[in-house]
């Protein structure tokens, strides 16, 4: 080490192999015993299980609109700061099922402080926001829910996602379905090495007048005959010969 | 000497395989972690992948983080946000930069700012870029434990 580097805080320990004695300031070793206050095991189980969430839906829920959409949901129901981070937590669990779907209603009406009217409003705001389909029983239950903030402004949390196809045994019955006879001719898996269809011949060249077979050769030796323009010298005694 | 160290923590090895060697850089103070980007550059390496995981060691901090690349932002290391300076530190971030690091971040690094944000917040109350990132980290679920 030499010039004007801080050796003070490198903190050098000698010999050949100089190290850096590591020696974090006092300021970092109260911030991570308050971050290990605040991460138990369960809390760096549930990070984990966020972090493995289709990255399309983390995303959504780290936007600021999302954010928002939560923001106005808890003035509309006029819930308290406490119960308004509460909500967003609960909206956490929910995405990563902790919470499942069909405790939303309970979850509304008696996680916050709010009167069951209120909760089932709130949980159908939730079912809006994250994108979760009504039970039969709730839509008996609950009123025509009220126009909520977050339709006109951004999609339900759920629908980022590629949504699953329904299995054939829990399709809905149908009588009869109208589909098209003739429908469009599927695409091959590969396409043919060879096509059918008639296809321009760019690469060729013009057409060469035909090649007329012509005579050579003195008249009084054998005569040679040549069919194209490929000439094969031949000597004479082999002419000759033949 | 320090370009060993820093070799050790994968700075030669390029930005991304830091990731591997995240808290490697936790271990020092910002000044340790200073000098060693110091030197790193004097002997003719790249400092910037050390200020991009401790930029409260970089010359001017706040400017720092505000000209960082935004994939970056992720992988800073929490004691960046440690103490007054971290305090002074998290002003600088922005929206979108706290909603990176909601969507990619991990939950020690979200933990700090989050105690960085309310120290900065009793401190400056009336600003209101701070009171503008602490409503989003309220509401969003990204941020909660």
């Amino acid at each position: 080490m030499n010039g004007d580097i801080d050796t003070q805080n490198l903190n050098v320990v000698g010999g050949a192999e100089e190290t850096i004695e590591p020696m974090p300031s006092p300021e970092q070793d109260t911030l991570w015993d308050a971050l290990d206050e605040i991460f138990d095991v369960e809390a760096l189980e549930r990070e984990e299980e966020f972090l493995k969430l289709d990255a399309t839906l983390r995303h959504r829920m780290a936007s600021v609109g999302f954010a928002e959409d939560i923001g106005r949901i808890a003035e509309k129901f006029s819930l308290s700061p406490e119960d308004t981070k509460n909500l967003s937590r609960a909206i956490r669990y929910l995405s990563l099922k902790i919470i499942p779907d069909d405790k939303i209603e309970m979850l509304a009406t008696e996680g916050f402080e709010i009167t069951k009217e209120v909760g089932e409003g709130l949980a159908r705001e939730l079912r809006a926001l994250l994108g979760v389909p009504e039970t039969p029983s709730t839509t008996q239950e609950t009123a025509p829910p009220l126009p909520s903030p977050t339709q006109e402004t951004s999609p339900p949390l759920r629908e980022v996602l590629p949504q699953p196809q329904i299995p054939v045994e829990n399709a809905p019955f149908m009588l009869h379905e109208e589909k098209p006879i003739f429908g469009a001719r599927p695409e091959p898996l590969g396409s043919p090495s060879v096509s059918f269809e008639p296809q321009e011949r760019r690469s060729l060249k013009p057409s060469l007048k035909p090649q007329t077979a012509r005579v050579e050769g003195p008249s009084a030796e054998p005569r040679v005959v040549h069919y194209s323009d490929l000439r094969t010298p031949l000597d004479k005694g082999r002419a000759t010969s033949q | 000497m320090a370009v060993e160290a820093a070799e050790v923590m994968g700075v030669r090895k390029g930005t991304k395989n830091m990731i591997q060697n995240l808290y490697g850089l936790g271990d020092y103070g910002t000044n340790q972690v200073r000098a060693m980007a110091t030197e790193v550059e004097r002997e003719g390496l790249d400092p910037a992948p050390i200020y991009y995981r401790r930029p409260d060691a970089s010359a001017e901090p706040k400017a720092f983080v505000k000209a960082m690349p935004l994939p970056e932002i992720p992988y800073i290391i929490p004691d960046a946000f440690a103490g007054t300076l971290g305090a002074d530190l998290v002003q600088a971030l922005s929206l979108s930069q706290l909603q990176e690091i909601g969507t990619e971040g991990e939950e020690y690094l979200k933990g700090a700012i989050k105690i960085a944000l309310e120290a900065a917040v009793q401190k400056s109350p009336a600003d209101e870029h701070l009171k503008e990132l602490k409503r989003y980290v309220d509401l969003s679920p990204a941020w909660q434990v």
